[in-house]
């Protein structure tokens, strides 16, 4: 028969272990979570990248002058589709960072390509442009609350992942837990290229 | 080191307000959802509003896809997009699990129009239809003054939409008909009928064991008592709570769907 004493310490334990293992999983489910949300984002960066081309090649066909602007953006899309974040990465600031920079480099050459259309009037009328830039719109709109969904979920991870029972949990176990770096946008990437038919 | 942490609490407290008005006068107020026309500008009559919701009801009905209007006075400043993601998503607009709900919000005083679709719903309504109907149908009654029409219109033309998705997948079709036939909430029995039965042999063994122990017979009956005013309780809540449907009338409250930005604005 065990003494008082030791099964007392071995109720403690048993305690503390279940309480762990809970910990544990809402770490596994906030990490699940996140990688969700991120797939969502990447499905919408990839339709971006998906309708560029189109739309370059539309606008090339009214807009010969517009060469510069043209070639931006078919390079900052290159430069952007380059880069590729295993899981790991989305938890390195720097590979975040270069990944955003290339973001919003696309996205201001985008910006600018779609500010153009203004001096073509063919441009503006013809119907396949207005379907992209439509579409285009969409994507923006869609991406926006994705990375916003995203960011929501790296804070809740995050959060958890700071608080001492995450603290404590991740040394133990070897830190399988990293924390998240945000997808946050700089403020002019952060307006989506609008174009306004009148 | 007093002096530093009084000058931040100062700081703060001088940073809160500031902050929460900013965000506070921003964003108009949304009232919780109520019908699937929300007039928050009150452009409509109420007969219009009855009209539109009982005919949006009944389309939901059928089909499951949940349209919701929203006519919304001056923006101040919101971007229409924004507007309707945090419309859509608070209402919760569509069933939870299909996100197959569209909300058509028109923003008269701002110029502004947009339909934003749930998550569900991409499929059948393409932005690019989105923005064609927003053009053809909504805009034009619009610029002339009128919402009764531009409503009309729009749901009419979103569900002309929705419909060909339906006519080609006809499984959902099978599947939503008998969930959503009568009543937008169909009422589960089972558990109340296990709950009936669970009463009944809890007092089938009462009445045997007050046979057997005629002494205990008091107790016995205090128990029943209890267990006859808990079922009577139990079973009033039942059937109270099946009521409000089948007057024909509409009337919503959302279902929990989310959407992820999808949709189409335009000025006009």
């Amino acid at each position: 028969m065990l003494s008082l004493r030791v099964r007392s310490l071995l109720l403690l334990v048993a305690c503390v272990l279940a309480t762990s293992c809970a910990k544990y999983d809402s770490l596994v489910e906030a990490n699940a979570t996140c990688d969700q949300k991120w797939a969502d984002l990447d499905a919408q960066l990839q339709r971006r990248y998906d309708l560029i081309p189109n739309l370059v090649a539309t606008v090339k066909a009214y807009a010969k002058h517009e060469a510069d602007v043209l070639e931006q953006v078919t390079a900052a899309r290159a430069n952007a589709t380059q880069i590729k974040l295993t899981a790991d990465d989305l938890s390195d600031p720097a590979k975040m960072a270069a990944f955003q920079k290339a973001q919003d480099e696309l996205k201001g050459s985008l910006s600018r390509l779609l500010v153009t259309q203004e001096q073509y009037p063919d441009l503006k009328a013809n119907q396949q442009f207005h379907d992209l830039t439509v579409e285009l719109e969409g994507t923006e709109n869609r991406l926006l609350r994705a990375r916003e969904e995203y960011n929501a979920a790296v804070k809740d991870y995050n959060a958890e992942l700071a608080k001492v029972g995450g603290k404590v949990l991740n040394k133990i176990t070897g830190t399988p837990f990293k924390p998240r770096v945000y997808f946050s946008a700089s403020a002019d990437a952060q307006q989506a290229p609008k174009v306004n038919f009148q | 080191m007093t002096a530093r942490a009084i000058a931040l609490a100062v700081a703060l407290i001088a940073a809160l307000p500031a902050s929460a008005g900013a965000s506070g006068s921003a964003d108009v107020p949304l009232p919780p959802l109520s019908s699937h026309v929300m007039d928050l500008a009150h452009a409509l009559t109420s007969d219009a509003v009855l009209e539109i919701d009982a005919r949006l009801e009944s389309y939901r009905e059928q089909t499951g896809y949940a349209i919701v209007a929203v006519v919304v006075g001056p923006l101040g400043g919101e971007p229409i997009e924004d507007f309707a993601y945090r419309a859509f998503n608070t209402w919760g607009i569509g069933a939870a699990k299909r996100d197959d709900g569209v909300l058509l919000v028109l923003a008269p005083s701002d110029r502004q129009v947009r339909i934003e679709t749930g998550k569900g719903v991409g499929g059948p309504l393409t932005d690019l239809q989105a923005n064609d109907i927003l053009k053809t149908v909504v805009e034009p009654p619009l610029a002339a003054g009128k919402v009764r029409e531009a409503i009309d219109g729009g749901t009419l033309a979103i569900e002309a939409a929705l419909d060909k998705e339906l006519a080609a997948d006809p499984e959902r079709a099978a599947r939503l008909r008998p969930a959503g036939g009568g009543s937008a909430q169909p009422i589960d029995r089972g558990p109340a009928l296990l709950w009936l039965g669970g009463f009944v042999a809890v007092l089938a063994v009462l009445g045997l064991l007050s046979i057997k122990f005629p002494r205990l017979r008091g107790v016995f009956f205090i128990v029943f008592r209890i267990l006859g005013y808990l079922m009577w309780i139990f079973s009033f809540g039942r059937t109270g709570g099946g009521g409000g449907f089948g007057g024909g009338g509409g009337g919503y409250s959302g279902g929990g769907g989310r959407s992820g930005g999808g949709g189409s604005s335009d000025r006009y």
